[in-house]
């Protein structure tokens, strides 16, 4: 038996929702992670938890717009929303960007639980010349 | 009869809590006679009075007030959640699902019938296939239905651009949200050059 004790490594949610904010940005077709009301209180929430605290750090908590992660006894689950270009079905984006979420968080050693897509915006992307923002409603 | 040590109660039986509850009410009569009660209601009101002081002094107090940076980013989201309308769901299973926003769909239907010469969209409402909205469905055969109200110039054909509408809006539907528009109703409610 080893004298050293094993390190414990944990993966957060941190962690998962950077992958799988990468991951999804990586797959053609996704423009941007689209941020929420949602997300916008849970980062305004962490950051006056932190300076209830008085954490000696100054640092803005780790801000990951348009994704939730929840990680529990092994198993993550991620909500993300986004928006996709318009000159792809969103429907078969959404479905490549969960299929990479799940392979993503598998190599992580963690399950992948719920893995819950929006598309809340369909849209050119902003470097095409034709591009313009929808009618509004 | 088990004591609860851990909720004070006062002489006549009642326990502080219940005291508290309704300090902001007038005294019942039992507490209008009763002498435990009445300095519990006495010491308890000043505590309220403090507590509320505190709260307006905190809600006045220009250093405790959110940035105007927070309050804007705040209500531009709250602004686009609104905007976004319903999430309709377009996939479900065991691992998760999809939901596609209402506006998404929406904005789509939009570049089809503001590309078609003599039509101007008015109003949009997308709703997904009632047949189908509650079970678990497999990509690509989720559908939907659109109600589409538009105003048209004056010389325009009216049947013969509807239609063309109609079909514009399904292939449109398809390519671009990957979902089937089974229903397109379409009103043409004006003339907008008249």
């Amino acid at each position: 038996m080893s004298e050293h004790p094993l390190e414990a490594r944990l993966i957060s949610s941190d962690l998962i929702a950077d992958l799988a904010a990468r991951t999804a940005l990586d797959t053609p077709g996704v423009l941007r992670l689209e941020p929420t009301l949602k997300n916008l209180l849970i980062h305004l929430g962490k950051g006056t938890l932190q300076n209830l605290r008085r954490a000696e750090t100054r640092t803005t908590p780790a801000r990951h717009d348009g994704v939730f992660v929840t990680v529990h006894h092994g198993i993550a689950d991620v909500q993300l929303d986004i928006a996709t270009d318009i000159a792809f079905a969103a429907l078969n984006v959404a479905q490549a960007v969960r299929e990479q979420i799940t392979r993503t968080v598998s190599h992580t050693g963690l399950t992948p639980g719920r893995i819950d897509i929006s598309v809340l915006a369909i849209e050119h992307p902003p470097t095409a010349a034709t591009a313009r923002p929808p009618t509004p409603l | 009869m088990a004591i609860d040590e851990t909720n004070p109660r006062l002489g006549c039986g009642r326990s502080i809590d219940e005291v508290w509850a309704t300090i902001n009410q007038p005294p019942t009569a039992h507490e209008n006679g009763c002498a435990p009660c009445r300095t519990a209601r006495g010491s308890l009101a000043k505590l309220a009075e403090a507590a509320r002081t505190l709260r307006d002094n905190d809600a006045e107090d220009p250093s405790l007030q959110p940035h105007h940076a927070v309050k804007d980013a705040i209500m531009n989201l709250a602004r686009a959640e609104v905007r976004r309308g319903n999430r309709l769901p377009v996939f479900q299973s065991g691992q998760g699902g999809i939901t596609i926003s209402e506006q998404a769909i929406t904005s789509v239907i939009w570049f089809g019938t503001d590309a078609l010469p003599g039509v101007r969209g008015r109003r949009c409402r997308v709703h997904a296939d009632p047949a189908t909205a509650d079970a678990l469905r497999p990509a690509g055969t989720a559908g939907i239905s659109v109600d589409l109200r538009i105003a048209v110039a004056s010389d325009t054909d009216i049947p013969g651009t509807a239609e063309l509408l109609r079909q514009r809006i399904i292939t449109m539907i398809t390519g671009h949200v990957g979902l089937n528009a089974g229903t397109v109703n379409i009103t043409v409610e004006d003339f907008y050059d008249v």
